[in-house]
């Protein structure tokens, strides 16, 4: 690594005149000062004289990096694609998956055979969020920053359960409604819950989340509780 | 060899490469990612073994990890039509 030396007044003064001279900026540059001291001419003290090492920091290689990085997160849709392909074929899941994005989200979107459709979502989506959990971790780990989230949906499945979950929130508000006494549902996960509370908040209802753990579950309460 | 014996064969590598995928995929240390398996009249047992360091990569936080590593193993054990139990070892 080359290594450059400035003097001049000040530190400062040095490490600009090493910025204009070597055409690099002080972040790209590593700088040790060496010895501040004072400047004589014939015995007589004039001023101060700093003496500077510059080396240039390898920029190369984290510019490169830097550039790799934004790559892969450019394809971070790849890598969540490339995965889940790798998945189905290691579970012998065949099918076709459409990959689509937005602000926040990966989408990818499987068919799979009919055969397989149960299986690949599993009771409850269970299967469909562990292949989405483990998807997601393989892609934090390559990209090494911070992602999109990867959602992995199977014929809109989880479009539909939403639907279904919106369904079963505006039944359970009649029910509350028409008895004036509280509803609880049965255990649900935390993106299910999310969308009853606010299905339930939309019409005025308060909503509470009773429970710990995987046993946590809404409870819808008439609009006059307190 | 008998063309039976040859699928299940195959069937055991497809567990061992699956669970060796996911798990070379999340560990700092893939070279480290070991899977042993042994097969009995039940179905398969997959023990996997890595790094130290590694060992919360694979279970994750709650056992999230080690959870959908065995459902997924369990979608690939029902296409199979066989039994399959995997065991994270310290």
């Amino acid at each position: 690594m080359s290594e450059y030396f400035f003097q001049d007044k000040t530190s400062e003064k040095a490490i600009e005149k090493a910025e204009k001279e070597l055409g690099l900026n002080k972040e790209s540059l590593h700088i040790e000062v060496l010895e501040e001291k004072d400047k004589s001419l014939l015995g007589m003290k004039w001023g101060k004289i700093c003496s500077i090492k510059v080396t240039i920091k390898p920029q190369s290689t984290g510019e490169a990096s830097l550039e790799e990085r934004v790559t892969k997160v450019e394809n971070t849709a790849g890598i969540a694609e490339e995965s889940l392909k790798k998945l189905l074929k290691l579970t012998d899941i065949q099918g076709d998956i459409e990959l689509s994005e937005t602000n926040d989200e990966i989408i990818l979107n499987t068919n799979v055979n009919d055969d397989v459709e149960a299986l690949f979502i599993g009771r409850r989506g269970k299967n469909l969020d562990a292949f989405q959990y483990i998807v997601n971790k393989i892609v934090e780990k390559k990209v090494n920053c911070k992602t999109k989230r990867v959602i992995i949906d199977c014929e809109n499945y989880r479009a539909r359960r939403i639907g279904r979950i919106e369904g079963m929130a505006h039944k359970a508000i009649m029910t509350v409604k028409e008895s004036g006494e509280y509803y609880t549902f049965a255990p649900m996960k935390a993106d299910e819950r999310r969308i009853i509370h606010m299905t339930a908040k939309k019409e005025g209802f308060p909503t509470e989340s009773q429970g710990e753990g995987i046993e946590k579950k809404v409870v819808i309460f008439p609009p006059n509780h307190i | 060899m008998t063309p039976i014996e040859s699928i299940g064969q195959k069937d055991v590598f497809m567990f061992k490469d699956l669970i060796e995928y996911m798990a070379k995929s999340l560990v700092n240390n893939p070279d480290e990612v070991r899977i042993e398996e042994t097969e009995d009249a039940k179905g398969s047992i997959l023990e996997l073994h890595v790094a130290q360091e590694d060992l919360g990569k694979v279970i994750g936080k709650n056992g999230r990890t080690a959870k959908s590593m065995r459902a997924i193993l369990s979608a690939a054990s029902t296409r199979a039509g066989k039994q399959s139990l995997l065991k994270i070892v310290e």
